[in-house]
Parts: structure tokens; C-alpha cells; sequence
């Protein structure tokens, strides 16, 4: 799941400190990583993480890797500070995301349902509007996380998105590809998988993978614009159902993120079929080769 | 599910036979019909049918994995549907046979392309949607799903393509209006990818490098299948556990008969009731 090699240097990103408003709090990722939470304006959270070189999803120290602190920061957001809007961003300026570490992933027990689809199930049902501010590049794995956000915001002079399975040899799991047959047209989708087609800024705002173009200011704006703080506030009836609404639209990523269990089964199943059905082509073929000679 | 009348005249498609390249094998369809596999380019297989399941298998089994066309020898029809009496009444027929080349294309590990030479109407469309990209004649032909119009529903795995493949306003047009699309229109809805013929279509290969696609991952593993599988699950799904459909059907039909006479029964009273 990863792509380009590793960055040589890393820059926080280009939007200055000061900006980024008010910390509110901070949590360690990994030994060299760190995941800042900032309040640029009321109600509007900014959730910065880094951990060199490329901000890889992995499950080195399963404790402490990014996709823990994240979920310990929304955790903390949700139950802590007035409902509002929260906005993901990496502090590697090349990198949104580097994706998996597609070994590690492969080889932990538990990686793909503990911690990657926790989070993802997280953010897909989290009762206020998430932004996911692309910075940079966004591959695999990467992408995936940030369809999982309800917006996605891309910096228009760098980076490229794609999902990149096909020339790995590695397949899609069951909530991958459910997520992006949801939230992207058939033929955006087809392009994504089966061609593995790097997407610039531009062309991925066209196509509806991304909502808008730029940084943080214009995230802010696009919050302004959308009233998306207000969105996650009470309703007439004094009920909040924003998350449950998610819940519901996103209702089969999210039954194939909670139910994992049953891929397992299934894809056992999926090989046995398959092997079989390859063993009766090449059988027909045979009594077909056998004809043909006569 | 067959809509216009057969035609009078066969003629084989307008590409020439050197273009469409080397002959690999052909096979035998009924006492009549004849399919031809070509190869008109390394590495890509243009297969003249109209069964073809068992091109298929030969091809992945003999064959360098690259990409699969598929075409028509008739010039004026990609094919003209299902014969929709005998696919009533033959035992099996949609699983056995249709569902089975449905499933396979649909799950077939290379990029498989369906050249539209000319018509392709309700069954024929639906091949064509099974495929992972369509090409149109832009001068011939009309693609066009006209159940409504002959008064025959549509199987579960029949309208889950579409709601898989092309967004709900054309689906709706489809399925609701029996519109028949020309070329220019039906690529403006993404029901075909690009307009053309054979030449148009290896171009079309070149340029999104299909046939890399079919090769082996960084990783030594070929995927392709793999990924189309978890794409069109939905698809497959109905495709493969067709079982339960008839009891689903049953289930439909008493229901709405049910349905029907709690109707009746709710306006008698009201027209009762208005009488007083």
C-alpha cells in the first residue's frame, strides 16, 4: 500500500503556527511522531499529525501508532470541547499520507480490524463534520482514510492521490472498495482500481474525489460557506443525529467495517472456488484440445 | 428480451480480417454459428462470438494474460437480446448459461472490452455492461433496455449492473423510459467509454495501458479479478446465489396480491363512506 520512496527532509506544512490557532492538546506517536490538536477558530478543530518520514499507517507499537493518537484525539474532541468541525492535516509537507506498510499490515494479526478499520469506522459515524486537508500526496491506504472523512480538501500545487492495489498485486478488502463505490461515480471508481490512475489536484476536484482546492485558509472558508459548525449542532427537537445520519448513508462500508469477521470465511471460500473453477476450465479446454486433434 | 426483428442479411463486421489480426482458434455455436479468437496485437484477443465461455477459458489457460475484446460477426446487431421464450422456458437457462458468462466476464482476470459494431439491445447491454469497458460504433447502431416496453421484469442481477455502472438519471432512463441511445448520447452518460471501432479500441488500449494491467503486481501476484470481484460484489452476488430468487419472487407476488385487495378493501370503504 505505499508508493514513492521516503522524503529525504520534513517541513511542517506551510500554514504558519499562528494560524493554526490556540494547541489544545498534544499526543506522542510512535518515538519520533507527535499529533497536535489546534483550535484555529471557535469550534473548528485542527488535528496535525506527523510521524516521519511519510506518516505511514502502520502497527509499529500498537499503542502509539498515528491511527491511535487520531482516535484518541477525536475521543477526546467529542467529549471534551463544544460540538463542531474537525479537520485532519499532516505536519509532512509531501505527505498526507504515505498509505499502509503493506508487510506490516499483511503480517500483524488484528491490524486491519483493531486499528485501521477502528478508525475508519470512527470517522465514517463521528458526530461532526470531518475535512480531510490534503497536503499532499495520498496513496492507498492513505486515500482511503480520507474518503472515510465527509469532505476532502486538496492542496492544489502538489501531490497526487490514487490507489495503486493493482500494480502491487495486493487486493482490496471489502470496506475499501465499498467506501469508494459510495462516495464516487462507477466511473471515477473504475479508473481508481482497475487503472490505478494518479490523480493532480485539479482532476480529482473534477471528478468529485475531492470538494474543493487549497489549504488551510480556504478550509476555514469552505467551513464558513457550508455553516458546517453549525450542521453539527443540536436540532429543533434537541437531538444531535449527525453521526447517526452517517451511520445510515454509509450503512454498507460501515456493516463490512464492523463485520470483518466474515471475511476471513469468505475469502477462504472465494480461493477454494476459484482454484476449482480453474481446474474445470482447464479441463473443458483439454476435451476441447482433444477434439480438435481429431 | 429481443427487440427488433431479426435481420435478413449477415454480414461480417466492416474491420477487415488482416486488421483483425491472427487467427488463434475457432469453435463451433449451435449448427450454424461460428466463433473466431484473434489476435490483432501481442497480447490482446479480439473474440467474434456469440457464446463465449469457453474462448475465455482457452485464452487464460493458453494464452499470455493481456486484454479481451469482444465483438460481433453480424454487422447490424452486437447481438439482439435474449430469445426471451426460450429463455423462459429452458430449465437452467439464465444460470447455467447466461449467469455463468455474466459472472465470468465480470470476474475474468484482464481488462475485457465489449465493441459495440451495432445494436445492443436489453440482454446484449447487459453483456456489455458486464464487461469493464464498453466502445460504440458512432454510426450504427442504438443500445437500449426495453423491458418496460415488452412487458418483462428485470432480474436482480440485470438492474444491479446498472446501479453499479452508470449514475441513478441514466439508470432511471434506461430501465423507466426504454430510451435508446445513440453513440454521441450514450457516451455523454458514460454508458460506453469511447466511440469507434477495432482501430479506436487498441488505441484505447495503448493509451490507458490495459495490457500492463494484466501482469503480475510488484509483489509477483496478478490481481486483477480480485479487484473486480470486491468492485462488482453486489453483482456477483445475485449472480451466484440466483436460488434464492424464486422464492423471492413467490414471496413478491403473494405479497402483492395481499397488497391489492387491502387497497380495494380501504376504498370500498371510503366510497362508503362518501355516499353518506
Amino acid at each position: 500500500m505505499s508508493a514513492d520512496a521516503s522524503p529525504k527532509r520534513e517541513r511542517t506544512g506551510s500554514d504558519s503556527a499562528a494560524k493554526r490557532g490556540e494547541v489544545l492538546f498534544e499526543l506522542p506517536i510512535g518515538t519520533k511522531g507527535q499529533l497536535i490538536c489546534t483550535r484555529p477558530k471557535d469550534k473548528v478543530y485542527l488535528i496535525t499529525f506527523s510521524s516521519p518520514p511519510d506518516n505511514r499507517l502502520t502497527s509499529v507499537c500498537l499503542a502509539r501508532t498515528p491511527q491511535a493518537s487520531i482516535l484518541l484525539a477525536l475521543d477526546i474532541i467529542e467529549t471534551r470541547y463544544d460540538a463542531g468541525v474537525v479537520i485532519t492535516t499532516s505536519g509532512i509537507e509531501k505527505f498526507y499520507s504515505n498509505g499502509l506498510d503493506l508487510e506490516h499490515a499483511s503480517f500483524t494479526p488484528g491490524f486491519f480490524p483493531d486499528t485501521l478499520y477502528a478508525l475508519w469506522r470512527r470517522l465514517l459515524t463521528y458526530p461532526m463534520p470531518t475535512i480531510a486537508l490534503l497536503n499532499g500526496h495520498a496513496f492507498a491506504g492513505a486515500l482511503m482514510l480520507a474518503m472515510m472523512h465527509d469532505y476532502r480538501m486538496m492542496n492544489p500545487h502538489k501531490g497526487y492521490v490514487c490507489l495503486n492495489e493493482v500494480e502491487l498485486g495486493a487486493p482490496l478488502r471489502p470496506p475499501m472498495t465499498s467506501i469508494f463505490r459510495q462516495k464516487v461515480s462507477a466511473q471515477t471508481y473504475r479508473k481508481l482500481v482497475l487503472q490505478a490512475a494518479r490523480y493532480k489536484a485539479l482532476e480529482a476536484f473534477k471528478e468529485g474525489i475531492v470538494d474543493w482546492l487549497g489549504g488551510l485558509d480556504e478550509a476555514l472558508a469552505y467551513v464558513d460557506e457550508l455553516k458546517l459548525v453549525q450542521k453539527a449542532g443540536k436540532g429543533m427537537n434537541g437531538k444531535q443525529v449527525y453521526g447517526d445520519l452517517k451511520r445510515e448513508m454509509w450503512r454498507e462500508t460501515v456493516d463490512y467495517l464492523e463485520n470483518f469477521g466474515a471475511e476471513d470465511g469468505r475469502d477462504f471460500m472465494i480461493q477454494t472456488r476459484r482454484n476449482r473453477e480453474r481446474e474445470v476450465a482447464e479441463g473443458k479446454v483439454k476435451v476441447w484440445e482433444a477434439r480438435a486433434k481429431l
